[in-house]
């Protein structure tokens, strides 16, 4: 994918537009930019022209143009008369956008200086992060990544594919290590879905494959059962060469010893499970001795932090005066509230207007979007600009600050609705993506946006090698709200399985592509080769270990 | 009832309005009518005033936000990624998109929005009538 | 020249035509800042992914559309007659094994229910256990069957269990279980 690299570079700038810097530099710019007023959705303009009209009719409808040499206005008809008529005045900039405009082209131009100029205003007003600079961490990170990775292999998503399926099809009669059924102990195929599909991440199977690391925790339990030492136990039993279904009863036990307010029989919900036992392994490590890297719990390195620990940044502007205030909060999995179908419509009433597909269906890029779209919170929620103390209102706008290895994205199907006793499950379809770009909602992306898509920012936003990311498994949930099912696909070398309780069988990519997704498994794409090399080392290693 | 000088030059200025013949419909895309060569309209005079007042920039970011909240502004955005898609990214030029996606923008234009925002514009007008 | 009610007619129809073409430079203004944002997002390559996004939407597309029809059949070994090792597996799994808990044999497929019991979790449990001194545990158990997002030490994640997912089976499970 050569496009990526050169992604976020400036586009080449026509003649007209190099002639001209080369001419003048950068200084028509620097001079107009008392008069660029930035507004706080992305948009820029030039004011202190009183009533812009053009100077050949006088008119001052549709787009006007200051010729950035004689600052005379045009509109688009007499664009092309001022050009010719004076010497070489290309290059103008459009009134109510402030964009380069190149007369000679016909067409809009851009210019990372120029751009500078218009958005440096607002940026020199964005809050510092705390580790100094703004977006200077994700800058250092992606650098760090780089240095370990073979280039090329993660950005291209068909060799991650062909890299999964090496090797798979000479021992087609020997399934992959690690399948093995989970025998369903009376409704907790909750349990067991989340189950297959964490002991597929990565991250945390590389962690559990080592007994040494396992061990460390087995002699702290205390009086509360560890329950990454039996998240360990069931990884060990599901890669040995026992087929039969393996009953979790020892798990099911200790999660209920650790979470007393969800232990009792029947059905739960996998999401709630999934939070409560990464959880229970974070606060685990937190409370044992598990500290020396870290004393405060925001960068506690336990492995469901360094698995499944992404950061969310959350900014609200204030509509007044623009002065943004920005919190960043950890996660281990975004929840993503699905557009029902009456909201796309509401609103629109006009005919015209055909349902298509894109309104139809809900897709999760449209969820992702959805949550990273700035939102107006109106004056009734109670705002105070701590800078201007203005009420009127704020925008508030999600985003992602760091990308987890392992990205988990929980489908809010179920919602509480009219009272609190009522609770309604969406079984609209969701379609979703294989491979996932998250770029554009990181928050290097929306603040870019926020800028209209200037390019002052580009340096720092060079493609972070990990946004790339590859699906590995998805827990569907089948049926109503009150008896439901639910069953885990896991992508093994590229083959999907079907894991439902106690059976596993493979499936076709379109049965999982046209499930009812719950919760979707993402693992970085650069990992996903990774764990090629791994998955070896870890039959080896569980083998071993068994006859030890 | 009494009437401000603004009242009479309005009826003054509607009468040449109707003894002109203007078309109501305008052409395809944005660009100067003809009767922006003339001296100084009525309507030009009235744009003055919503500039001036601010009303129009009130009134465009108000147009913006329902523009979006109905989904409208990324249908458009779609429509232009098939312009886009079918030229290549870096031979399709601003005016083409532009000329490509107003008659859709025009077309797909939600009734109730459109009658909220000729609402406001008229309220503006009367009030800036008396 | 013209009555009253005349003049007020025909300033009305001029209102109405001059608010309609403001309506119009308006809307044509905002066209062209679509067409503007547009123009930049490809020419800047910020859509770089939408390629890759189509095609993932058209083989989703093409994969609701074979599932649809009734003669696909998505699994090969047909459905739960065998599984990949060549097993089968009864509805209820028969395993037996000794409770963690309390040492006796359990059904696998008893043993939530079982569990329950044995661990004096929900109403009935409470009231067998005012009779028996069956659990030690229960004791350590807070006794309360109604799931409470409290325990989590993490205000994240109790942020969003809260603000979303809502236990699947809370309803059924307070329903049921605490049936005398």
């Amino acid at each position: 994918m050569r496009a990526r690299t050169s992604l976020y570079s400036n586009p080449k700038p026509c003649k007209h537009l190099s002639d001209y810097k080369l001419r003048y530099g950068t200084t028509p710019f620097e001079n107009l930019h008392e008069f660029i007023k930035a507004g706080l959705n992305g948009r820029a303009r030039i004011e202190g022209i009183e009533v812009p009209r053009c100077s050949s009719c006088n008119g001052y409808r549709g787009r006007l143009y200051m010729c950035l040499i004689c600052s005379a206005v045009s509109c688009l008809n007499h664009l092309g008369l001022h050009t010719q008529s004076g010497d070489r005045h290309d290059i103008a900039v459009d009134v109510e956008r402030a964009e380069l405009y190149c007369c000679s082209c016909g067409d809009q131009v851009y210019d990372s200086e120029f751009d500078g100029i218009v958005v440096s205003e607002r940026v020199r007003d964005l809050p510092e992060d705390k580790n100094g600079g703004f977006e200077g961490v994700e800058e250092r990170t992606s650098k760090r990544r780089k240095l370990k990775l073979d280039p090329g292999i993660e950005d291209d998503p068909k060799k991650a594919r062909t890299m999964m399926s090496l090797g798979d099809h000479k021992e087609k009669s020997c399934y992959p290590s690690g399948l093995r059924g989970l025998n369903n102990l009376g409704f907790t195929c909750f349990m067991n879905s989340v189950l297959q599909a964490l002991l597929r991440a990565p991250p945390l199977s590389n962690f559990l494959i080592d007994r040494h690391n396992h061990d460390k925790y087995r002699n702290k339990s205390g009086k509360n059962p560890c329950l990454l030492c039996e998240i360990g136990t069931v990884f060990h039993a599901m890669h040995s060469t026992d087929h039969t279904p393996y009953s979790p009863a020892r798990m099911l036990y200790s999660w209920w010893r650790h979470t007393p307010s969800l232990a009792s029989f029947g059905e739960k919900d996998a999401h709630e499970f999934f939070i409560s036992v990464l959880n229970g392994i974070h606060d685990f490590s937190d409370k044992g001795q598990e500290r020396n890297d870290s004393e405060d719990k925001g960068n506690c390195q336990c492995i469901a932090r360094k698995a499944f620990s992404g950061l969310l940044r959350s900014d609200v502007m204030c509509i007044t005066c623009g002065f943004t205030s920005t919190t960043d909060e950890p996660c281990f999995d975004i929840s993503l509230d699905m557009p029902t179908s009456n909201l796309s419509f509401k609103g629109v009433t006009n005919k015209s207007v055909e349902p298509n597909e894109r309104t139809c269906s809900s897709t999760l890029f449209g969820c992702l979007e959805m949550y990273t779209r700035p939102e107006r919170m109106g004056s009734d929620q109670n705002f105070h600009c701590q800078n201007c103390r203005g009420t009127s209102g704020s925008l508030k706008q999600m985003s992602i600050k760091r990308l987890p290895l392992v990205l988990c994205l929980h489908i809010k199907r179920f919602s509480q609705c009219l009272s609190r006793r009522i609770i309604l499950k969406n079984g609209q379809y969701l379609q979703f993506p294989f491979s996932l770009d998250m770029t554009a909602y990181l928050s290097s992306s929306t603040v870019r946006n926020r800028f209209g898509n200037r390019i002052f920012a580009f340096k720092c936003l060079n493609s972070d090698s990990s946004v790339a990311y590859e699906i590995f498994a998805v827990v569907c949930h089948s049926g109503i709200l009150q008896t439901g099912h639910y069953v885990t696909y896991l992508r093994v070398k590229d083959q999907w399985y079907k894991c439902d309780d106690p059976w596993i069988n493979e499936v076709d990519e379109e049965t999982v592509r046209a499930s009812q997704t719950y919760m979707l498994f993402y693992v970085q794409r650069r990992l996903v080769i990774n764990f090629q090399r791994v998955s070896t080392r870890i039959a080896s290693a569980v083998k071993q270990s068994s006859k030890g | 009832m009494s009437r401000s000088p603004i009242f009479f030059f309005l009826l003054a200025a509607s009468l040449a309005w109707f003894s002109m013949k203007h078309s109501v419909n305008r052409p395809p895309t944005p660009d100067a009518g003809e009767d922006q060569e003339k001296e100084p309209t009525f309507r030009e005079i009235i744009n003055i005033k919503l500039i001036e007042s601010g009303e129009k920039e009130r009134l465009m970011e108000l147009l913006r936000e329902r523009l979006i909240e109905c989904g409208w502004k990324d249908e458009m955005k779609a429509h232009c990624r098939t312009l886009i898609k079918k030229k290549g990214r870096n031979n399709v030029t601003l005016d083409e998109l532009v000329h490509f996606i107003t008659p859709k923008g025009r077309a797909s234009i939600p009734d109730s929005i459109k009658a909220e925002l000729l609402q406001r514009i008229r309220s503006f007008l009367v009030s800036a009538a008396q | 020249m013209f009555g009253q009610s005349q003049t007020s007619l025909l300033l009305f129809g001029l209102c109405l035509k001059l608010s309609s073409h403001f309506f119009e430079d308006l809307l044509d203004s905002i066209i062209v800042d679509v067409a503007s944002e547009c123009h930049r997002i490809a020419r800047l390559g910020l859509d770089h992914n939408l390629d890759e996004e189509e095609e993932e939407l058209r083989l989703s597309a093409e994969a609701r559309a074979r599932v649809a029809d009734p003669s696909y059949s998505g699994e090969t070994n047909g459905k739960y007659v065998v599984d990949i090792f060549g097993q089968t597996h009864p509805s209820v799994a028969n395993e037996i094994f000794e409770c963690m808990n309390c040492g006796r044999s359990v059904m696998a497929g008893k043993f939530a229910p079982h569990l329950e019991k044995c661990m004096g979790k929900g109403r009935k449990a409470r009231l067998k256990m005012t009779r028996s001194s069956t659990a030690a545990q229960s004791r350590h158990s807070r006794g309360s069957p109604v799931p409470a997002y409290s325990p989590y030490s993490n205000s994240t994640s109790t942020n969003r269990l809260a603000n979303g997912s809502v236990g699947a089976g809370e309803p059924y499970s307070n329903g049921t279980s605490e049936e005398p």
